[in-house]
C-alpha cells in the first residue's frame, strides 16, 4: 500500500512508534496492549520475537486487530491524493475510491505501439500525446504534450509592436524596435543637453528647429579640443610625476651630501646664497667633491687631485729652502739634496690625503696642533680645505726641518762620543801596559835576584807606580813610556 | 503494508500503476527518517544534534554529542557518524565516534561503540534522538563490565588520570 500524505498534524496517540506515521491496519498486542501497524509489527517480529516497546515475548499470534474506535479515528484523517498535480483531498478510507477515478493517475498510453506513460485525463481521447505535431507558426515538430508550452514561446508566433501596433513575429520584434516610427526616442543632441523626447517620426522635424543643431559645428570643435586638452593634461601629469620622482631623488642625494658635509653645510649654502648644490660640476669646487666622494662621482676627481698635487709640487720647492734654517742646511751634506728629498716625501702622502679624506679625524688632528691654523667655520669648505692644505705643507716642512735638526744633533753627539771612546780605549791600553810591566817585574823577582841593587830600585818603584794608576794626568806618561 | 524480500525485476518502462515493493520500503524508510529529522529539529534536546551529511542522502547522518554537565566529559563535544541500513528501523543504525573518545565502551582508534541497544537490544521504536540521549548518558556512566577500551576502564576510578588521558586524545570539533 502506498504511504499516505497527511495534510494536517496527527494526534500522537494515533502514531505507530515504528513507522512514525498514523496507524495503517492497526493491531494491538494481547499481553501489553501496545498498538502498531500490522505491517510494522510483522516486520519487527521477523527480527526479534518481542514487543519493541517493552521487550515482552511476542509472536504474530498474539496480535489482534485494534478496536473499531482507533480504526475509524485513523480512517477519518485527511490525506491528499498521491498523484502529481492532483489537488484532491479526502478522508483516508475514501482515497482508494478517488484513486480509481483520479484524472492524474499515471496510466499506459492508449496508443498500443507507444510504451510511455500518460496521466489519465490525457488518455481519454484515445490519441497518443507523444506523437509529434507541427507548430503552425514555426513549422517545428513538437510533441503534443509540449505543444502548449511551445506555442507561448515559439519565436515565429505573432505579436504586436507596443508602439505602432504592427503585427510582427517575436523573433524580429527587437529589430523592429530600432526602426519603429512610433517608438519613443530622444534628440540626437541629448548628450549635449537637449531635453526633447518624442516619437521617432517626429525627430527629424525637431532637429530642424533644435537650438543645438545650429551650433553642431561648435560641439564638434569643442569635443576635439577637449579631447586634445585631456590628452595633453595626461601627458603633463605624467611629466609632473616623473619630475616629482626626480626631485625626490635629488632631495635624497642632497640629504646625503648634507650629512657628509657636516658642519660646513650651512656655511656653504649661506655663502652661495642661491642654495647652489655643493657638488655642482663647474667652478673650483670640483676638487672638494672629488676628495669627499671619489667613488660616487668619478668624472670630476681626475682633474681635481691632479691639480692639487701640481699646486703642491710647485709650492713645495719654494717654501722648503726658506723654512729650513741656514745652519741646518750647512750641517747636511748638500742643500739641493734636501729639497729633492723633501719633495719626494711630501708629494707622496699628499694624494693619499686628498683621496682618503676624513673630515672628522682631520679636524680633530689639526685642531690639536698649534702649528696648523685652527679651522675657521666662518669660511667655506673650500677655504677650510685650502687652509688645511697650506697647514699641511707647512707642517711637512717643519717635520722635515725637525728631522734634519735632530739628525745633525745626532751626528755631533756621535762624533763627540767617538772621541771619548777613543780616549777611554787609550787609557785602557796604558793600563794594560802598566799591568804588563808589573807582571814582568814580579817575574824577575821570583825567578832569581840576579841583580840585588836593580831589584831594590825596582821594588821601590812599584808603590809609586801603583799609586800613580788611578791618577789621570799620569796616563800620557805611561803611554810615552810604552 | 506488504514487504517482499525478493526485489521485483524492474522493467525499463514500468507499466504498473503502483511502485515496486522495494521502492515502497525505501520510501517508508525515507519517510520515517524525514520524520525523525523533523522531530529532532523541533525538540530542543540539550547537547545533542544530528543532520544528514548531504541533502541527497538521508541514510548517512552526522551528529554531535556534548558531555553532560557534572560528568567528566562536561564541556567536551564529540562528533559521531550514523549510517542507517535499508531495513531501518527493524535493524539498528551503525554508529561510531569520529572524534577520538577515551571511554571504557568506545574503541579509541575506530570509534566503535559497545552499547547493548545498538546491538542485540535494539528495538524498532528507538530513534536517532533516543540513541543520542543514550550515548550522552553512556559518556557519564560507562559500563565497565564489558569494556572496549581496557585502559579507560582501568583508569575510570581515578578521575584525574582519566581526565588527563581523555584530554590527551581529545580533538576539538571544528
Amino acid at each position: 500500500m502506498a504511504t499516505y500524505n497527511y495534510v494536517e498534524p496527527t494526534n500522537s496517540n494515533l502514531v505507530c512508534c515504528i513507522c512514525r506515521a498514523p496507524f495503517v491496519d492497526p493491531v494491538t498486542t494481547q499481553a501489553c496492549s501496545h498498538t502498531f501497524c500490522r505491517g510494522c509489527i510483522s516486520e519487527a517480529l521477523e527480527h526479534s520475537l518481542q514487543c519493541p516497546v517493552d521487550r515482552l515475548p511476542l509472536t504474530p499470534e498474539d496480535l489482534t486487530s485494534a478496536g473499531p474506535l482507533i480504526r475509524s479515528l485513523v480512517d477519518e484523517l485527511l490525506v491528499s491524493c498521491p498523484n502529481n498535480d492532483c489537488p484532491h483531498v479526502c478522508q483516508r478510507d475514501l482515497l482508494q475510491g478517488h484513486l480509481d477515478a483520479c484524472e492524474f493517475l499515471i496510466v499506459d498510453c492508449p496508443e498500443q505501439s507507444c510504451h510511455q506513460m500518460v496521466v489519465r485525463k490525457d488518455a481519454v481521447n484515445g490519441a497518443c500525446i507523444h506523437s509529434a505535431v507541427i507548430c503552425s507558426e514555426c513549422y517545428a515538430e513538437v510533441a503534443m504534450s509540449e505543444y502548449e508550452a511551445h506555442s507561448s514561446t515559439c519565436p515565429d508566433s505573432a505579436c504586436s509592436c507596443e508602439h505602432c501596433a504592427t503585427e510582427i513575429s517575436k523573433s524580429t520584434i527587437e529589430l523592429h524596435g530600432e526602426t519603429c516610427e512610433r517608438a519613443p526616442v530622444v534628440c540626437t543632441h541629448a548628450p549635449n543637453g537637449c531635453s526633447w523626447k518624442g516619437e521617432r517620426r517626429l525627430r527629424d522635424g525637431h532637429i530642424s528647429s533644435c537650438p543645438y543643431e545650429a551650433i553642431k559645428g561648435f560641439f564638434i570643435i569643442h569635443k576635439d579640443t577637449t579631447a586634445a586638452l585631456k590628452e595633453e593634461n595626461a601627458l603633463l601629469q605624467a611629466k609632473i610625476d616623473a619630475l616629482q620622482g626626480h626631485l625626490r631623488a635629488t632631495t635624497r642625494d642632497l640629504q646625503v651630501a648634507k650629512a657628509a658635509l657636516g658642519p660646513w653645510y650651512t656655511n656653504a649654502v649661506n655663502r652661495t646664497e642661491a642654495g647652489l648644490p655643493i657638488h655642482h660640476p663647474p667652478r673650483s669646487r670640483a676638487p672638494t667633491s672629488a676628495s669627499l666622494n671619489p667613488a660616487t662621482s668619478p668624472q670630476p676627481p681626475l682633474p681635481g687631485p691632479r691639480a692639487s698635487i701640481s699646486t703642491l709640487g710647485s709650492d713645495a720647492p719654494n717654501p722648503a729652502p726658506a723654512s729650513v734654517t741656514p745652519t741646518h742646511v750647512n750641517a747636511t751634506p748638500g742643500p739641493s739634496n734636501t729639497s729633492h728629498d723633501w719633495r719626494a716625501h711630501s708629494s707622496r702622502p699628499s694624494p693619499n690625503i686628498s683621496h682618503n679624506w676624513d673630515p672628522s679625524s682631520l679636524t680633530a688632528r689639526s685642531i690639536a696642533r698649534d702649528v696648523v691654523a685652527p679651522i675657521d667655520l666662518g669660511t667655506s669648505l673650500e677655504g677650510s680645505l685650502h687652509g688645511l692644505r697650506e697647514s699641511m705643507v707647512t707642517l711637512s716642512t717643519t717635520v722635515d726641518s725637525v728631522g734634519r735638526r735632530s739628525e745633525i744633533a745626532l751626528t755631533n753627539e756621535t762624533v763627540r762620543l767617538n772621541e771619548e771612546v777613543m780616549s777611554v780605549r787609550a787609557h785602557l791600553h796604558g793600563l794594560r801596559m802598566q799591568v804588563h810591566a808589573i807582571m814582568m817585574d814580579r817575574n824577575t823577582q821570583v825567578t832569581g835576584r840576579v841583580d840585588e841593587g836593580g831589584g831594590i830600585t825596582e821594588g821601590a818603584w812599584i808603590p809609586t807606580r801603583f799609586s800613580q794608576v788611578p791618577g789621570q794626568p799620569q796616563i800620557p806618561l805611561s803611554i810615552t813610556k810604552l | 503494508m506488504e514487504m517482499t524480500a525478493s526485489a521485483v525485476p524492474a522493467r525499463a518502462a514500468p507499466k504498473a500503476t503502483a511502485a515496486a515493493p522495494s521502492q515502497q520500503a525505501a520510501g517508508s524508510v525515507t519517510k520515517r527518517l524525514g520524520n525523525e529529522l523533523m522531530t529532532l529539529m523541533m525538540s530542543s534536546s540539550p547537547g545533542i544534534s544530528a543532520f544528514p551529511k548531504n541533502d541527497g542522502n538521508l541514510f548517512d547522518w552526522t551528529g554531535t554529542i556534548e558531555g553532560a554537565p557534572g560528568t567528566i566529559y562536561d564541556g567536551l563535544k564529540f562528533k559521531i557518524s550514523i549510517h542507517f541500513p535499508s531495513n531501518y528501523p527493524y535493524t539498528a543504525p551503525a554508529i561510531k565516534f569520529d572524534t577520538p573518545c577515551f571511554h571504557p565502551n568506545v574503541a579509541l582508534d575506530s570509534g566503535a561503540i559497545c552499547l547493548d541497544i545498538l546491538q542485540d537490544k535494539w528495538s524498532a521504536v528507538y530513534s536517532v534522538q533516543t540513541i543520542l540521549i543514550s550515548l550522552q548518558s553512556l559518556l557519564g556512566e560507562p559500563n565497565n563490565a564489558s569494556p572496549l577500551n581496557n585502559d579507560a576502564a582501568a583508569l575510570w576510578a581515578r578521575p584525574d588520570a582519566f581526565k588527563a588521558q581523555l584530554m590527551r586524545h581529545y580533538r576539538p570539533v571544528e
